[in-house]
């Protein structure tokens, strides 16, 4: 794909990207290290404990990163969708394997970006530099929150918690029931005893790679700490 | 050898002695001598006692702080007294870092583990002189980066490790941290370092104690086998 074609894919992300920000000069040398990959369900697009030399931004698509432990337990740390990054850490560390496994929930197509190549664009400006910050700073204080709750609330709690956060999102995610398992690292046993549960009691609806929230304030009764 | 900063907790700093010590600390290390003077001419040591609060979370956050000497646990409460500790950083770490980016609120407690002498520093004053230094941002992105490993990891701990697992983690941790193969703490603590109940880190350390990989006394674990006490760890 012409380097062109790439630049305009890339800048019909304006709305979820600062992209104006970058200066003609290099919104183009970005371009010129940057690839479109596309991947089907469940593909994955790196395995942790590789090498790591690029970072993505989602086109399209949805992207779930885990981390796995050595019996193949999954525990799903963030999603992606649209305009968002992820690996992005490669920029940073020199060297450092992939510290998770990052999968395509639907069928997906990323922008993959050269870390060397964006360096140089990052070194330049200030503005971006800035805008990294605050997106590390965001994943910090969010992965806070997680420990937070994986180790003061107990699975039903996380488990409503985390329906609500999806649904909040305003859009829906299609995530699977072994999905939400291993967001709230619990079982797809317990997961789908509880989902059965809330259903039952009117809090949600389930629906196929799908749970809508019907009465957020009642399933928001249900965190306790 | 780096020089005790405890010498400076009179008003009166020496610039260039402060400047010395922070060319160790990897951000500060990026930057040229001048730079270094400059930042070094805005901060301020502060001295805290074992169990002083650094911060709390949700105070308003307009400083980074540097460790001179001692260690601090960096840890999340909860509005019914309980907490979870997310790291142990000693000297030469640099904590409160989130405050440089955004007007957010501190996200945890800061507490000293022992005597502990800090260096502060503005965010203004500090930001000044680095926005300057391709290299030292540098240093902090993977700074922050780091820190979000480290925040994964923690998740990854709670997850995946059962309870003698993270108590035996917990103790490798905190005795690399004070550089002795003894921790000096409460069942209670530990048990907010785990994010476990008292009674699970009570047969949690029977266990081990048992195996001979540590010796329980009040206040006080010594560790006698860390490989014993590592080989806990499964994931």
């Amino acid at each position: 794909m012409k380097v062109e074609e790439l630049r305009k894919m890339a800048g019909t992300l304006a709305d979820v990207l600062p992209i104006e920000i970058l200066p003609e000069i290099d919104r183009q040398e970005l371009a010129g290290h940057m690839a479109l990959r596309q991947f089907k369900q469940g593909e994955v697009v790196y395995h942790q404990g590789d090498p790591a030399a690029h970072w993505f931004v989602v086109f399209e698509g949805l992207v779930k990163v885990l981390l796995l432990d050595e019996n193949g337990r999954e525990l799903l740390i963030s999603l992606h969708s649209r305009g968002e990054f992820f690996g992005e850490l490669v920029i940073f560390e020199e060297r450092v394997p992939r510290d998770g496994t990052a999968v395509c929930v639907i069928p997906t197509s990323v922008f993959q970006i050269d870390r060397d190549g964006s360096l140089a664009v990052l070194k330049r400006n200030e503005e971006v530099r800035r805008h990294m910050f605050e997106r590390l700073s965001r994943s910090i204080r969010k992965l806070e929150g997680q420990v937070e709750d994986f180790a003061f609330l107990d699975v039903t709690s996380r488990l409503a918690k985390y329906l609500v956060e999806v649904a909040r999102l305003g859009r829906p995610l299609p995530l699977t029931q072994d999905d939400l398992a291993a967001a709230v690292g619990s079982t797809r046993m317990t997961v789908n005893k509880l989902l059965a549960d809330f259903e039952r009691r009117g809090l949600i609806n389930v629906e196929r790679r799908n749970v809508r929230v019907i009465d957020e304030k009642s399933l928001l009764r249900e965190v306790r700490v | 050898m780096r020089p005790p900063l405890g010498a400076y907790r009179s008003e009166a700093v020496d610039a260039d002695a402060v400047a010395r010590v922070l060319t160790g600390v990897p951000i500060f290390g990026a930057l040229t001598d001048a730079e270094r003077k400059e930042v070094a001419a805005h901060i301020r040591p502060r001295h805290f006692a074992r169990d002083e609060v650094v911060f709390h979370r949700d105070d308003p956050a307009a400083h980074l702080y540097v460790i001179a000497s001692g260690s601090v646990k960096v840890s999340i409460p909860d509005e019914a007294g309980h907490e979870v500790v997310v790291a142990i950083e000693r000297d030469g770490a640099v904590f409160g870092e989130l405050a440089l980016f955004d007007d957010a609120p501190r996200s945890a407690t800061v507490t000293a583990l022992g005597e502990t002498q800090v260096v502060t520093i503005a965010r203004d004053d500090f930001l000044r002189v680095v926005e300057r230094s391709p290299r030292a941002i540098r240093e902090i992105l993977r700074l922050l980066a780091r820190t979000v490993r480290r925040a994964s990891g923690r998740i990854e701990d709670l997850v995946f490790l059962d309870v003698p697992g993270r108590v035996a983690k917990c103790l490798l941790d905190l005795a690399t941290a004070n550089e002795r193969n003894e921790v000096e703490l409460t069942q209670d603590d530990l048990a907010a370092f785990v994010g476990a109940t008292r009674v699970s880190v009570n047969r949690a350390l029977a266990d081990l104690e048992g195996l001979g990989a540590i010796a329980v006394a009040r206040r006080h674990i010594a560790i006698k086998e860390p490989t014993l006490l590592r080989k806990q760890i499964h994931y």
